[in-house]
């Protein structure tokens, strides 16, 4: 299943990293954010969806993260591709040292010097194999976002409705549960770049690289589908609390407690005014744990708010009304 | 004085006539059968004296009687002995105060008409024999309407349901079915057309889904005489399995039939123990006497209580025969059913208000990896119009007992299986439950979970040739359960457990898939805990019909099962379901204790009622 193919102007992206993140073969499923190889498995899934994706004019692979790659199908299916297939390929943000492992693409190099650039003497920013003004491709952190906020639209259903956690109305509702069952994989590509997201976070990062690893903490149906996926990506432990949100209903845990001292991050699906966040803050507080922060999928800036957050995409004053999301309170009626 | 409802069973009467038209000498069956075709005192006095029998020992209380007679009432299905066939119900129902609807008879082998019927295959080779209906039935269909004339009743030829007999109070329904499709001039061995068997049993089943169902046919299912060591009884093989798996998938308790003119019953007709047990019951000769039978009867006493719905046997058998101051017959004695290998009743219903009635989450410690032995019965291709074909996951391969170990050290050390009273709904409960929230806490144990679940679902898509359209998590543990299967091809959705469904939106709650068009057919659902599986019936029988009226098989994978040993296989909240095909599977199996109280817990549960120990609730009270 590719999740990170992404089409724009007739170019299409795929971000490897992403691919190799979640590897789905007939003996083995493994999902993880550190793994840098890029497995024959994934590269053939990629060769695959190009030769049948006939609408598109290029197509561009993001080597981003990858360090590694299994030489002769990355050699053999790149080479296919062009000269079987006739596809304009590019590879974008590739490492000098994996392009070495190909003993062909030299060639490339001697032919197509216009056609490379190069960010630093060990990184291409791009390497292309056709004849094309790589200059004009997008990076796939403004594809991604821009991407993001179309998906999101079909997901936002303008309804008038009053919030189930806090005492506001809402001009519409994002909902992120059909978001996910109807483009899963594109859910799947969003949750991997939050888990990137949490890993370099600065405030984070240390926790990661110690014994006390930080523990994702879910509190809604639709928050454990993303903690778990999250917890598979960075090899994190979970804690479910039963029944924070939407509606808040608490049910009484019999075993497993917080942990005095254990850092815990909420994983949420769309953060509008944080009010269940805060429960659950308050909760984890109250019983001796430590608040590390929160993520989601969404989060309207409503507040500003000195929490450490990180999320796939925010809704703001830049983009609000694109979005017609409006939280009005009962003295604006 | 309470009414008591009583069923009378008797079959083969072979009412013979003296002389056969065409052949010379005497009708030798007259001499092995007391019901003779002819006007004879003998033949009254058998009869009154049968009546004198059921009214004298069940004089205790007044009594609503029906009657059920199993085939074979004429010996050659002549009309002479029908007309005495007539006489002798008449006289049956007159003296016993029955209400012809309240009889319910089949045709036996015996009651097909041979020389009519070898008469017509002449006139007609291109059909079958056995299918010439109109004569083969001729003599029994007159007999058959005239008797039912007060109230209307007709046989119908080409039914494989002669009739049935509802009773709304009790739920109770038996359905009389005539197995003498492939029946001709040469005789045969029982059968039914099975795709009219099917479609007509479905229909009538619709009306009266929760009724405890009673089949009422000729041919013997099991066979209890020296003279055929066939484990099919009079039935050939293939037709003996297509049948009886239609019964058992329509959840029949019990089976009545004759034929063998030998009376027996039994628990279990032949297959596994316990599974999907179906009671059957051969009531014997009616009349018939030799070295190899005597005449018996038996009659089935319906006792209701809270806890249970049964059938009380009685068993009557004619002895006394040649005593002095004895009829010439003897005279009926009601026997001991220990002592004639007799079942003393049959349980039709068990009406304990146990924990998992509407919806159930149990967790306990697990026990043994489950490991299904093969289901040797013939496997019968389902049409849509079919009811639900409950099937088992032969996955022998996957009984694991390194993954078994470890989740039972796990659970251990964890401290995960907590004693106690626990609620899941009024009519929910348990004593213990285990923890699968705490287990699926620590990501050793989640990719443990996570990699045997998409091991088994891979090993059932393998073994079923099956493509899931549909995966559905179910709860937030489904959701953490069901991660490594989500970059499958199939489609994932999840939903909170049905019992909890006032503490979600609508959102949440929609299953987000439209089906009307039928698109998906395969749906795979992921589930920490079953017990009786009534929640799982829930959810696909009353929350979601919209999406479910399409689907055609559902499969559950569940990481514990808690109910009880017998239904481990298949849950009985899951035998419930119609028209689908569903499979189970639980990688762990356990019983948990079930709440021994009914709905009026709250005052009879003193533990609950003192306050002695914490009562956990995992629901809100309306």
């Amino acid at each position: 299943m590719i999740i990170s193919k992404i089409t724009d102007n007739r170019i299409a992206y795929y971000y490897l990293h992403a691919e190799v993140a979640y590897i789905n073969t007939e003996s083995d499923v493994h999902v993880s954010i550190d793994t840098f190889f890029l497995p024959k498995s994934v590269i053939d899934l990629v060769c695959k969806d190009i030769i049948e994706d006939t609408q598109s004019s290029a197509f561009v692979l993001d080597f981003d993260g990858i360090e590694s790659v299994q030489v002769n199908a990355f050699e053999e299916g790149i080479s296919d591709l062009c000269n079987v297939h006739g596809k304009n390929i590019v590879l974008a943000n590739i490492k000098e040292s994996v392009i070495k492992l190909a003993a062909s693409f030299k060639f490339v190099v001697a032919k197509n010097k216009k056609y490379l650039g190069k960010k630093n003497p060990s990184l291409y920013s791009y390497f292309s194999f056709c004849e094309m003004d790589c200059k004009q491709l997008l990076n796939c952190e403004c594809l991604f976002n821009a991407a993001f906020a179309e998906r999101l639209k079909k997901y936002k259903y303008s309804k008038k409705m009053k919030h189930q956690s806090s005492s506001v109305y809402l001009s519409a509702y994002i909902d992120i549960k059909q978001f996910i069952t109807q483009d899963k994989p594109y859910v799947l590509y969003s949750i991997y770049r939050l888990a990137k997201k949490i890993r370099i976070k600065k405030e984070w990062k240390e926790s990661f690289e110690s014994k006390d690893k930080p523990i994702l903490i879910c509190q809604s149906l639709n928050g454990s589908f993303i903690a778990s996926v999250l917890s598979s990506l960075l090899g994190l432990d979970l804690f479910i609390i039963d029944g924070i949100g939407p509606i808040n209903k608490l049910y009484r845990s019999l075993g497993a407690t917080i942990e005095t001292g254990k850092k815990y991050i909420v994983v949420s699906d769309v953060v509008c005014l944080g009010t269940e966040v805060k429960i659950t803050k308050n909760i984890i507080e109250y019983l001796g744990g430590v608040y590390f922060g929160n993520v989601s999928i969404v989060r309207i800036e409503s507040i500003k708010t000195y929490d450490n957050v990180e999320s796939v995409f925010y809704i703001d004053k830049s983009n609000k009304k694109e979005f017609k999301y409006q939280i009005i309170t009962p003295l604006d009626k | 004085m309470k009414t008591m409802k009583t069923f009378i069973h008797i079959s083969d009467l072979h009412i013979a006539e003296m002389k056969r038209p065409g052949i010379e000498g005497k009708n030798k069956r007259t001499e092995r059968t007391w019901l003779i075709a002819q006007s004879d005192k003998d033949n009254h006095d058998y009869i009154a004296d049968f009546c004198d029998s059921v009214k004298e020992q069940f004089k205790d209380t007044k009594r609503d009687y029906y009657l059920l007679i199993t085939g074979d009432i004429a010996d050659s299905s002549s009309e002479l002995e029908y007309k005495y066939a007539k006489v002798f119900l008449d006289q049956i129902v007159k003296e016993l105060k029955i209400d012809k609807t309240k009889v319910l008879i089949v045709p036996g082998n015996h009651d097909v008409y041979r020389p009519l019927c070898r008469i017509a295959a002449d006139k007609d080779p291109e059909k079958p024999a056995y299918l010439q209906l109109e004569a083969k039935y001729s003599n029994f269909k007159c007999f058959y309407d005239g008797f039912y004339k007060e109230v209307g009743k007709t046989f119908e030829l080409d039914k494989q349901i002669v009739d049935h007999l509802a009773l709304k109070d009790e739920k109770l329904l038996f359905v009389g079915i005539n197995t003498n499709y492939k029946i001709d001039y040469e005789d045969g061995d029982g059968a039914v057309d099975i795709d009219a068997f099917k479609k007509e049993l479905s229909e009538l089943c619709e009306k009266y889904e929760d009724y405890s169902k009673i089949a009422i046919f000729h041919h013997n299912m099991l066979s209890d005489s020296d003279e055929s060591s066939s484990p099919y009884g009079s039935w050939d093989k293939d037709d003996w399995l297509n049948f009886k798996g239609v019964l058992e998938r329509m959840q029949f308790k019990i089976l009545m039939f004759g034929n063998e003119h030998t009376r027996a019953s039994s628990r279990n007709l032949n297959i596994h123990r316990g599974e999907n047990a179906m009671y059957v019951s051969d009531s014997g000769s009616f009349a018939l006497h030799d070295e190899t039978c005597v005449p018996a009867y038996k009659v089935y006493e319906l006792f209701q209580d809270k806890n249970k719905t049964i059938l009380k046997q009685y068993l009557f058998e004619l002895g006394d025969v040649g005593r002095f101051g004895v009829r010439k017959f003897g005279r009926w004695c009601k026997q001991i059913n220990a002592e004639h290998d007799e079942l003393e009743d049959y349980v039709l219903r068990e009406n304990k208000t146990n924990p998992f009635d509407q919806e159930v989450k149990e967790n306990l410690p697990t026990g043994t990896t489950v490991s299904d032995s093969v289901d040797t019965s013939k496997e019968i291709i389902e049409t849509k119009e079919v009811p639900t074909e409950t099937k088992y996951v032969d996955l022998e391969s996957l009984a694991d007992s390194v993954f078994h170990d470890e989740m039972i050290n796990i659970i251990k050390l964890e401290h995960l299986y907590h004693p106690g009273h626990f609620h899941w709904g009024k009519s929910s409960r348990s004593h213990n439950w285990i923890d699968t929230i705490s287990l699926l806490n620590d990501r050793r144990y989640i990719d443990m979970i996570q990699e045997k679940i998409r091991e088994v679902v891979k090993e059932i898509e393998r073994v079923k040739k099956i493509k899931y359209d549909v995966i559905i998590g179910l709860g937030m543990e489904g959701n953490i359960m069901s991660t490594q299967l989500l970059l499958d091809d199939a489609a994932y959705t999840y939903l909170p457990y049905t019992y909890r469904y006032d503490d979600f939106n609508e959102f949440e709650k929609s299953i987000c898939f439209k089906n009307n068009d039928g698109k998906y057919k395969n749906v795979l659902i992921i589930t920490d805990v079953v017990n009786k599986g009534r929640m799982l019936k829930n959810l696909i029988v009353e929350k979601d019909t919209a999406f479910f009226n399409q689907v055609e098989q559902v499969h559950i994978v569940s990481l514990f099962y808690t109910g009880n040993y017998e239904d481990r296989k298949m849950p009985v909240g899951l035998k419930e379901i119609r028209n689908k095909t569903i499979v189970f599977y639980s990688l762990m199996q356990l019983e948990v204790g079930e709440c021994p109280y009914d709905d009026n817990f709250e005052n009879n549960c003193t533990i609950y009622k003192q306050n002695l120990c914490e009562v956990y609730k995992f629901y809100s009270e309306k």
